[in-house]
């Protein structure tokens, strides 16, 4: 309850582009976003961190518009949020390329979609394609990709949009260590380059605060925003930033912060399997 | 050198127990331990089948054949997936319809061979009825599930970029859905096979399945087996045929999704 009131206590400023405002959502009888309140800054990248089944693929899913909240607001520019839009575009975990077409014709759906003109849109592939070092892969099918090129492929389908927001959500999940690194450089290159706001997803605290300007962090389930954290290093930003003092302090905060939630989920988890033992021992 | 080797044991292996199969039956046959009126060995088979080459009638009824079992699967898989996109898109379609197809579904085709004489005669009608009905079934279930499964995902991404409902269900959940939907076809494959063979064997004039009744009236075993020999073969290559179909026109089915 306290938590709650902290934060909503932080200055509304002006040039929020997206705003949640005490938002709730259950799934059946589970109560999953129990008054999330938080805002994203017009041309800042902000990083959402909770532990894992914390609801937070929800509030990506309730930011694009393709699930409603149960209550509370969700605002885009002031306008409150009724359905998807090509402004409000979303990388998912795992993969939403469509894999029955080439890398070239899922870049080119926005744009084919939208009417737009087909000679500029094809020219930005171009470009965007060559920017991230996929040049000659434009005929594969997502399938035939390594993991990091279907990251890299996605974020493009979505830049060719001109999206003024983009939701990140857990993009990097499943990806070994090195091509997470290197992932991780070429979106924070991408968001300093184009200035793209962009909301990140994540449950790992290093990424959060390498990437964001802001970092949130959530509760366990019923989920609520534990605590923010501004992340004041320096853009543009590069992983030799990784090993000072300022980087490893901030993680070190971050932490701490997680680590009593993670310790909740950690004896849920534990109380209800006991509570299974118990069950099966009377049986 | 060596990959020559290897490629010549698989063929000797491979090739090594049909002889083996057709010399012991050719053998067993002639000496008579068994009756060689009901088994009649492999070479006399061999001159019933160039019997009928020569008198053309194996290619009248393998031609018959084929295009009965084409048409009908083309027939029936194209409705499957018309109905199956409908009943899996259109909630109203859905709710009115699929008690009626959960009635239909599990009648055997085989036992509408009789009906499907009467209705429709010993002609072609009742033989392509018959295989459209029989690969009606699997390819609807598939498209059906393909499209009430389908991944959100998917469809989240293309309204967010933009497609309309129309273009959603045409570029996004049918291509979704094809690896399901190509699956119930390659059962429909065999099924029509099946069926078409049943048909032709209640009542026809041409085909592999007629062949093999009339080899039966008029006690020629010989070229009942060539008869079967034929629908076997055609039947190993239609699942082949199809599958090749397939990895042409979708490309991408060949990798492993995600």
């Amino acid at each position: 309850m306290t938590n709650q009131k902290v934060v909503g206590d932080f200055p509304k400023s002006k040039s929020a582009i997206l705003q949640m405002i005490d938002v709730k959502k259950s799934f059946g009888d589970k109560k999953v976003l129990d008054g999330i309140t938080f805002e994203v800054e017009e041309g800042t990248f902000t990083c959402i961190c909770g532990p894992s089944g914390c609801g937070k693929s929800t509030i990506i899913n309730i930011l694009a518009g393709y699930l409603e909240a149960d209550g509370g607001q969700c605002k885009f520019q002031g306008q409150p949020i009724t359905g998807p839009d090509v402004n409000r575009l979303v990388v998912f975990q795992e993969t939403g390329l469509f894999f029955w077409m080439s890398l070239w014709d899922n870049v080119l759906f926005g744009p084919r979609n939208q009417g737009k003109d087909l000679r500029v849109a094809k020219q930005k592939a171009r470009e965007l394609i060559e920017m991230s070092g996929l040049l000659g892969f434009e005929k594969k099918y997502p399938p035939q990709l390594s993991g990091g090129m279907q990251r890299r492929a996605e974020l493009i389908r979505a830049l060719i949009n001109d999206p003024k927001v983009l939701l990140l959500d857990e993009p990097f999940r499943g990806l070994d260590a090195m091509t997470r690194e290197l992932m991780q450089a070429h979106f924070v290159k991408v968001f300093e380059e184009t200035k793209t706001t962009m909301v990140l997803i994540t449950s790992e605290l290093d990424e959060a605060v390498y990437m964001g300007d802001r970092v949130y962090f959530l509760s366990t389930i019923p989920t609520t925003v534990k605590k923010q954290m501004p992340i004041p290093i320096s853009r543009p930003r590069d992983f030799k930033q990784l090993a000072s003092k300022e980087f490893s302090e901030l993680v070190v905060e971050a932490y701490e912060t997680m680590e009593a939630e993670a310790m909740k989920t950690f004896l849920t988890i534990k109380r209800e399997v006991d509570k299974k033992k118990l069950f099966e021992d009377e049986i | 050198m060596t990959k020559l080797m290897t490629k010549l044991r698989i063929a000797v292996l491979f090739a090594l127990p049909v002889i083996g199969f057709v010399l012991l039956w050719e053998i067993f046959s002639r000496s008579g331990a068994i009756d060689s009126k009901l088994f009649p060995p492999p070479t006399v088979v061999a001159m019933a089948f160039a019997e009928l080459i020569k008198s053309g009638e194996i290619f009248r009824d393998t031609g018959y054949s084929v295009g009965r079992a084409i048409i009908g699967f083309a027939i029936g898989a194209g409705l499957g997936v018309f109905v199956g996109t409908l009943t899996g898109a259109v909630k109203v379609v859905r709710n009115a319809f699929l008690p009626l197809i959960q009635v239909l579904r599990p009648i055997p085709s085989i036992s509408l061979v009789p009906l499907a004489i009467v209705w429709f005669g010993l002609g072609e009608v009742s033989k392509i009825f018959l295989v459209t009905w029989s690969v009606f079934f699997p390819v609807w279930l598939n498209t059906f599930l393909g499209v009430t499964r389908v991944d959100p995902v998917y469809v989240w991404a293309a309204s967010s970029l933009g497609a309309s409902k129309r273009a959603s269900l045409l570029k996004v959940i049918l291509p979704a859905s094809l690896p399901l939907i190509m699956g119930g076809m390659r059962v429909g494959v065999a099924l029509a096979y099946m069926n078409l063979v049943a048909a032709e064997m209640a009542g026809a004039y041409v085909g592999l399945g007629f062949r093999l009744e009339y080899g039966h009236m008029v006690f020629r075993i010989d070229q009942m087996l060539v008869a079967i020999v034929m629908i076997g073969i055609l039947g190993a290559l239609s699942d082949r045929g199809f599958t090749g179909v397939v990895e042409t026109l979708l490309p991408w089915s060949q990798t492993k999704k995600r």
